[in-house]
């Protein structure tokens, strides 16, 4: 299969396409919520779980491990993206695995898996429909649920043509179809299967994963090795706990109650073989930190790890709507991409944010999403002289005094700025404006003689 | 122990939102007649005392009842099969769930290939709320459990809902009724 280039700005005449998406999605999600009396209590109840867990992250990947281990699980830590590859690369060399198959997860897409698994010679196929596509066109998931927004279904059914030999109509119910018949001997017959992991609860070390399609389970079930690739946040105290996380994701994400799907791993998988018999499926979890840890020393930042990765902070963005997950560069965008990426990335993500503050209205664990990217934006390195001038501006506009005392000479500037840094500033296309005959303060309670102001 | 009183209209009204059927039945005859309206050929069922017993009411004009055991595992993961029955063990009418287990080795695996699964559940399980499907899914003896609301999808191309994307099309649940005096919740 095809490795992933790095991403891509989403093209011109599919922006359209994205806006749809992400409008059905928060139409389907706000005719849902509004039917549950309780979101808002729901909300409260999840934030302060996932601020007990993150609080005692330590604590709790300890005993995550030591019950994951009482049921035949192994459980290896990365430290980084680097270690997770070279340890996934190691158990399938362990194991003999020449083919795997993989359901959708961003830490396996944050950590860069595909293309180590390729480069060490491994066959790797994506399984679900949305992930499978943007394999096939070399792209990174344009949303964290739903990989494929950017794609229409004319793009589509060429690349089914092209990459696969399938000639089909451009029709989302015959592509899925031939999607599906693609890949079902290609999960029959993959060594290994590679999934992530939604929710860890640490009273059972039971391992929770939700989907709609139906390949996650078969990637966790039908391969003779396992392998679940988990982010370290993950975790829950108790599995009761889930109920509210159930109540918010899939109603944040789709809209939907619950996803067709919820799968609970606790114990050893019986494998069926061909000739009648049963073999015990190997187990791995793999803990990604990353840079989690890190993030969860953050006094402030650390919210960012309480996120259920649904989406919806995506979907309501104005910037993510106009350009796509693709925009921003990075595994994560959104609101939560900003928060994540100087942890995870190392990358500043900042000034891709209007500070509308909607993401933070409709984050399902209530992460201030809008407050904490401020604090990012404030302590940037981005722009140093920008953020200078803001600084000195906010310095001025919040000392009256200073502000008429600069007024005059501020005028003298302008008036005699070089026509080509008034176009460095503010762009080719747009004229300077000028200033006002007189300034605000000096006309107020007396405006020119035929000016409306209203 | 659990006995959650059943909430059918809640459940069927969820089901359908999921886009799943529901129905009920009343002992072993009332099981076959169910089953008799909605399964295709080839059948596969789950090896289950319930679906045993209704043997005696299955003629033979009726698709032929394949019983998966550990001796045939391999069944499911033929295309071929049309229509695949398994015993959950609890049903939320809140979300229109039905819960499976890998106790009796169908559970897991009968919801994989078949385009129309239907899923029994006794009718002492079918009004759980999710806390108590939680708790009653931690009980479970086997490592694995799966709750299923509705058929499999995806709506991965621009948004456009399409059913049996990767697992069956179709799912019906049979809230079932055992006979008084008869079987044991499984």
């Amino acid at each position: 299969m095809v490795n992933r280039p790095a991403p891509s700005r989403a093209p011109g005449p599919l922006r359209p396409a994205i806006r749809a998406a992400c409008h059905r999605a928060l139409a389907a999600r706000d005719a849902l919520v509004r039917t549950y009396p309780d979101w808002e209590g729901w909300r409260e109840q999840a934030h302060a779980l996932k601020a007990e867990v993150v609080s005692r992250l330590e604590e709790g990947l300890a005993e995550l491990t030591r019950q994951v281990s009482g049921w035949g699980g192994v459980v290896l830590t990365a430290h980084d993206g680097a270690q997770a590859r070279e340890l996934i690369v190691g158990l399938a060399r362990r194991h003999g695995v020449r083919t795997l198959v993989k359901s959708k997860s961003m830490t396996t897409e944050e950590i860069g898996l595909n293309p180590a698994l390729a480069a060490a010679g491994l066959t790797v196929t994506e399984t679900d429909l949305g992930e499978f596509i943007v394999q096939l066109t070399g792209e990174a998931p344009a949303h964290i649920t739903a990989p494929a927004m950017h794609c229409d279904r004319t793009q589509i059914a060429a690349l089914f043509a092209a990459r696969l030999e399938v000639v089909c109509p451009p029709d989302p119910e015959a592509l899925s179809r031939a999607g599906a018949a693609y890949l079902r001997p290609r999960l029959a017959e993959a060594q290994m299967g590679i999934t992530g992991v939604n929710f860890a609860a640490l009273d059972s070390g039971t391992l929770v994963m939700v989907e709609n399609e139906g390949n996650l389970r078969q990637c966790a079930a039908l391969p003779p090795v396992h392998v679940a690739v988990m982010g370290l946040e993950k975790l829950l105290p108790t599995l009761s706990d889930l109920a509210v996380c159930l109540r918010l994701l899939p109603a944040s994400a789709t809209g939907q109650r619950l996803t067709a799907y919820v799968n609970f791993i606790r114990g050893l998988k019986a494998r069926p073989l061909a000739n009648g018999a049963a073999a015990t499926q190997a187990f791995y979890l793999i803990l990604v930190d990353n840079g989690r840890r890190r993030l969860a020393a953050h006094p402030r930042l650390r919210q960012a790890l309480y996120c259920l990765r649904c989406g919806a902070c995506l979907n309501v963005c104005p910037i993510f709507q106009v350009g796509g997950g693709h925009l921003y560069g990075q595994v994560y965008p959104g609101a939560i991409g900003i928060l994540l990426a100087p942890f995870l990335a190392g990358a500043d993500l900042s000034d891709y944010c209007t500070h509308c503050g909607a993401c933070s209205l409709i984050c399902p664990v209530r992460i201030p999403l809008a407050d904490h990217i401020t604090y990012v934006r404030q302590h940037s390195r981005r722009h140093p002289l920008l953020r200078t001038l803001i600084r000195g501006a906010a310095a001025v506009l919040s000392h009256p005094s200073l502000y008429r005392g600069l007024e005059t000479p501020a005028r003298a500037v302008a008036a005699h700025l070089p026509g080509a840094v008034a176009e460095r500033l503010w762009g080719r296309d747009r004229a300077l404006p000028t200033f006002a005959p007189r300034s605000y303060h000096a006309g107020a309670g007396d405006p020119p003689s035929g000016e409306d102001l209203t | 122990m659990i006995d959650a009183p059943p909430q059918p209209e809640l459940l069927a009204h969820r089901l359908a939102e999921a886009r799943a059927g529901f129905d009920q039945a009343h002992g072993p005859a009332g099981l076959a007649a169910a089953l008799r309206e909605y399964a295709g050929a080839p059948l596969v069922c789950q090896d289950h005392p319930w679906l045993r017993a209704l043997l005696p009411w299955w003629g033979k004009d009726d698709p032929e009842v394949n019983f998966l055991t550990p001796q045939t595992p391999a069944a499911p993961l033929q295309p071929e099969v049309d229509t695949a029955v398994s015993v959950g063990f609890g049903a939320v009418p809140e979300t229109g769930s039905l819960l499976l287990g890998d106790a009796s080795f169908g559970g897991w695996w009968l919801s994989l290939r078949p385009r129309l699964h239907i899923v029994v559940i006794p009718a002492g399980r079918a009004g759980l709320t999710l806390e108590e499907a939680l708790t009653l899914s931690a009980a479970e003896p086997s490592g694995l459990v799966s709750w299923i609301t509705g058929p499999s999808r995806t709506a991965d191309i621009e948004k456009v809902l399409v059913l049996g994307a990767q697992g069956a099309a179709a799912v019906q649940a049979v809230i079932y009724h055992p006979e008084s005096g008869g079987e044991e919740i499984p």
